[in-house]
């Protein structure tokens, strides 16, 4: 018979999205100015739904030349008002990766601190283009990110339209099926956008309905403009 | 039952204190809340299932069961969890909780003499095993409590069991704790299986003792809410409460809790 470990911490689960978003300059006009039409839609879509707040933090990461939280990881539910997004610079896939990776373990610490215990957190990846870093530097960056001895290591789905190469897209979600998503060929950002940022919103909701079920899933969204990116057997 | 009778534990849930949606349709046996209270001679007998706040909100029935079979000197008793993920699993867990008891009653009945409950509870747990198939996938467990408060059980998944010790002033939970790293595992045993892992346990109750028979929607909570939920029910059941008070109480609001409840709560004279 074990003994009670009565610890003086209370502890509530909670399940962590990360939301990456490309802001290079590539990304003016339509394509920034649909993710700031639809980031407030989110808010309103999580945090004024009680049940869906309860289990949900959100973050805000966005990326050019540098990365940068635009909003901490946090309780939608106490957040008025997201930050309006603006773009520059080139697309540093490292340094998205690199931001995550510190963000992700200080706000786990953080949280824990504060007596939340956490399901895997997601990344939500969104970029239009291609990485403009060095190869290695963005894959070194990224192992960091997926390291398996790291326990805090995310699932990450992505999602690419403009010019993002699909295969830089597919091992960013580390090649598992259904994780990465490229925008059908002739499918425009001004439509592929929204209806991206929709779906994020809906995989969102689906995925904090999971965690009631006692079985927390990351569900990906359904995207009629997007197909997932084909998965290829290693031999 | 409105929920502004049930407590806030910890932090308040404003989804618990949401109005519940009409399902498309509904019978007693699918009813949130679903409670028993009664006694023999020597032990008294309460359980309540609550449907979690999701189900709820969205109209579904829970899918989580318990069940109980008496003999003049044996109690079986059973909850089960059944697997959200896996469809028909609310009928997996009713099946598995009813067989389970009257497989170990059985059981006990069969071995009168020959060393107590602790093979009448693997035999219920065969029994459960086969009931759950035929749809559906649920956690289980199973207690065997004697007139004499010897107690045997057996478990497969998450769903546990406690103590209640010391005026519930104490608590101690019966099999392994899960490992708290800090996140939140979603992987369960269960049943139905080829190869069913099970736990075993086998303790004395003493009068003053409270067993507790729960599936991880209070289990979990328990565990997580040492200054709130812990010492809440620890000292509620030990105060033997009466079955629509145990409901309340289960009932109870907390933050991320939103899963289906069930207690079945023993103790003997």
């Amino acid at each position: 018979m074990t003994t009670a470990n009565v610890s003086v911490e209370e502890r509530y689960a909670v399940f962590p999205f990360y939301l990456c978003l490309d802001v290079s300059a590539s990304m003016a006009g339509g394509p920034i100015e649909s993710v700031n039409q639809q980031l407030p839609l989110l808010r309103a879509s999580v945090g004024e739904d009680p049940a869906i707040a309860e289990v949900i933090r959100l973050g805000i990461v966005t990326f050019s030349d540098v990365a940068h939280s635009v909003l901490p990881l946090c309780d939608l539910s106490l957040v008025e008002a997201v930050p309006e997004l603006s773009v520059q610079g080139r697309t540093s896939y490292a340094a998205a990766f690199d931001h995550l990776r510190t963000v992700i373990e200080g706000d786990y610490q953080r949280s824990r601190a504060g007596g939340d215990r956490w399901y895997r957190p997601a990344v939500l990846f969104i970029s239009d283009g291609r990485p403009t870093d060095d190869t290695d530097r963005w894959k070194a960056a990224h192992q960091r990110l997926t390291d398996p001895t790291w326990k805090r290591r995310p699932n990450i789905l992505s999602f690419g339209f403009g010019d993002a190469d699909p295969s830089v897209l597919s091992a960013v979600s580390e090649s598992k099926p259904n994780r990465a998503f490229i925008a059908v060929e002739g499918a425009e950002p001004s439509k592929v956008v929204p209806e991206l940022m929709s779906g994020l919103i809906q995989s969102i909701v689906s995925s904090s309905a999971s965690v009631y079920t006692g079985e927390a899933q990351l569900i990906p969204p359904e995207l009629p403009s997007m197909a997932a990116i084909p998965v290829d057997r290693l031999d | 039952m409105s929920t502004e009778v049930s407590p806030a534990l910890g932090r308040h849930s404003a989804a618990a204190a949401s109005e519940p949606v009409l399902g498309d349709s509904g019978e007693a046996a699918d009813s949130c809340y679903r409670v028993e209270g009664a006694s023999t001679d020597w032990c008294t007998l309460r359980a309540v299932s609550v449907t979690g706040v999701r189900h709820r909100l969205s109209g579904q029935p829970g899918e989580d069961s318990f069940a109980w079979a008496r003999s003049e000197a044996h109690l079986a008793v059973a909850v089960a969890d059944g697997l959200g993920s896996v469809a028909e699993s609310g009928g997996a867990a009713r099946r598995a909780a009813s067989a389970a008891v009257k497989s170990a009653l059985e059981a006990v009945g069969s071995r009168v003499g020959m060393g107590g409950a602790a093979g009448a509870v693997e035999s219920g747990m065969a029994a459960a095993n086969e009931a759950a198939a035929g749809g559906g996938a649920t956690t289980l467990v199973l207690a065997v409590v004697t007139e004499d408060g010897c107690v045997d059980a057996v478990r497969v998944g998450d769903s546990t069991a406690f103590v209640v010790t010391e005026g519930g002033r104490s608590w101690v939970e019966v099999f392994a704790r899960p490992e708290d790293d800090g996140e939140v595992g979603t992987e369960t045993d269960a049943l139905p299986s080829d190869r069913v892992l099970s736990e075993t346990a086998s303790w004395r109750l003493a009068p003053t003792d409270v067993l507790v028979l729960a599936t991880d929607g209070v289990a979990d909570p328990w565990r997580d809410g040492p200054l709130t939920v812990a010492p809440a029910l620890s000292e509620a059941l030990a105060g033997h409460p009466g079955a629509l008070e145990l409901a309340r109480l289960a009932d109870f609001s907390r933050q991320g809790c939103h899963d289906d409840r069930t207690l079945v709560c023993v103790w003997t004279r």
